[in-house]
């Protein structure tokens, strides 16, 4: 499986070395190259698993291979990017599978609504921690 | 109307005044506080300070009675949200988005936009018409696709010399107006006749633009 990944983060790079440790075919994409460097070692040295680059651009999207992902992922940490990016990897490529991270509940419905497959783990987290504080 | 406009920079600073003019009720949603004070103390309360693209700010705005939503920021991702948002969360009837990348044209079609702007390509017209070289130019780019294209008959276009009836026209286009060489709008009928040096505006879509200006320039 070849999954295209947005954003480097402490998710992404989580999401990122799990899925190369299963063995899928992983590229990842992020403005910054240090973020690069929460990537396990042995994944940063393959070479071709990262891109530099800004993961919402087209030329971009298609240098990562997007045209032959089964999977585009956006998981930046701002909202309105991983929006348009995951739109446009859906919509424009026709990748077969993609997934939004959005943080904001009320963009999260709407975007669920429009058919978006969306994570949202502010209110997941923010349960959990209710929760710590009620016990 | 009531218009609600994201960006309050020059774009949208003209657009209120020159709406505000025409009577309608606008309000605009900017970040930079500096600029709701101004815009507050020139036109009234009719600004506040937010992101265009967060539901609870465009709720304070009275989203939900616009007639009409433009996003102008110079985030193509942040107009696209507020213009989905609006669409769909606040039923606005037409949304306007400015679009600053215009690779983005196409998503922004297919999302629901429904008219985009973007500034690139109207001064890339703008150039396009001052360079000698070129004889055609895109003068604008409509919802569905579509192209409105301004074509000058070149010296030595089969064209020229030939009059309308005579001329077929590509699947999917129609002329819109010829203006002669001296800025006369000509009457469109089968007699007239094209010259060389005249304006020709077509309406096409985007496939048969080439086409249309083939028609047109084509020496053979």
């Amino acid at each position: 499986m070849k999954v295209l990944i947005m954003g480097c983060g402490r998710v992404g790079s989580y999401i990122a070395s799990t899925l190369w440790h299963d063995g899928c075919k992983v590229t990842i994409v992020d403005s910054q190259a240090e973020s690069f460097f929460l990537l396990p070692t042995d994944m940063r040295n393959q070479g071709d698993c990262t891109i530099v680059g800004d993961g919402v651009l087209e030329e971009v999207m298609r240098r990562a291979g997007v045209v032959e992902s089964d999977v585009f992922v956006a998981v930046t940490s701002q909202d309105n990017r991983n929006i348009l990016a995951t739109q446009k990897a859906k919509h424009l490529f026709g990748v077969p599978r993609v997934v939004c991270r959005i943080g904001d509940p009320m963009r999260q419905e709407v975007y669920s609504n429009l058919g978006l497959n969306v994570v949202s783990s502010t209110r997941v987290a923010s349960n959990l921690i209710l929760e710590a504080i009620r016990l | 109307m009531y218009i609600v406009i994201v960006g309050g920079g020059k774009v949208g600073y003209h657009l209120t005044r020159a709406l505000l003019n025409a009577k309608h009720e606008v309000f605009v949603i900017e970040l930079d506080a500096e600029r709701v004070d101004d815009l507050v103390g020139r036109f009234g309360n009719m600004a506040i300070r937010g992101d265009g693209s967060e539901p609870s700010i465009l709720t304070a705005a009275g989203l939900t009675r616009a007639d009409i939503f433009i996003a102008t920021t110079s985030f193509d991702d942040a107009n696209l949200v507020a213009c989905q948002l609006a669409k769909h969360r606040f039923g606005v009837d037409r949304t306007i988005a400015l679009m600053n990348n215009p690779e983005n044209e196409r998503l922004f079609d297919i999302l629901g936009v429904d008219f985009t702007v973007s500034s690139t390509e109207i001064l890339l017209a703008a150039i396009e018409e001052d360079l000698p070289a070129h004889s055609n130019v895109r003068i604008l780019a409509i919802h569905g696709n579509r192209d409105v294209v301004g074509v000058e008959i070149p010296p030595g276009a089969l064209v020229a010399g030939t009059s309308l009836g005579l001329v077929g026209l590509p699947e999917g286009t129609k002329l819109v107006a010829v203006i002669g060489r001296n800025g006369e709008l000509k009457q469109l009928d089968d007699d007239t006749v094209f010259d060389v040096h005249d304006e020709v505006l077509g309406l096409t879509a985007v496939d048969q633009t080439e086409a249309f200006m083939e028609v047109f320039t084509s020496e053979e």
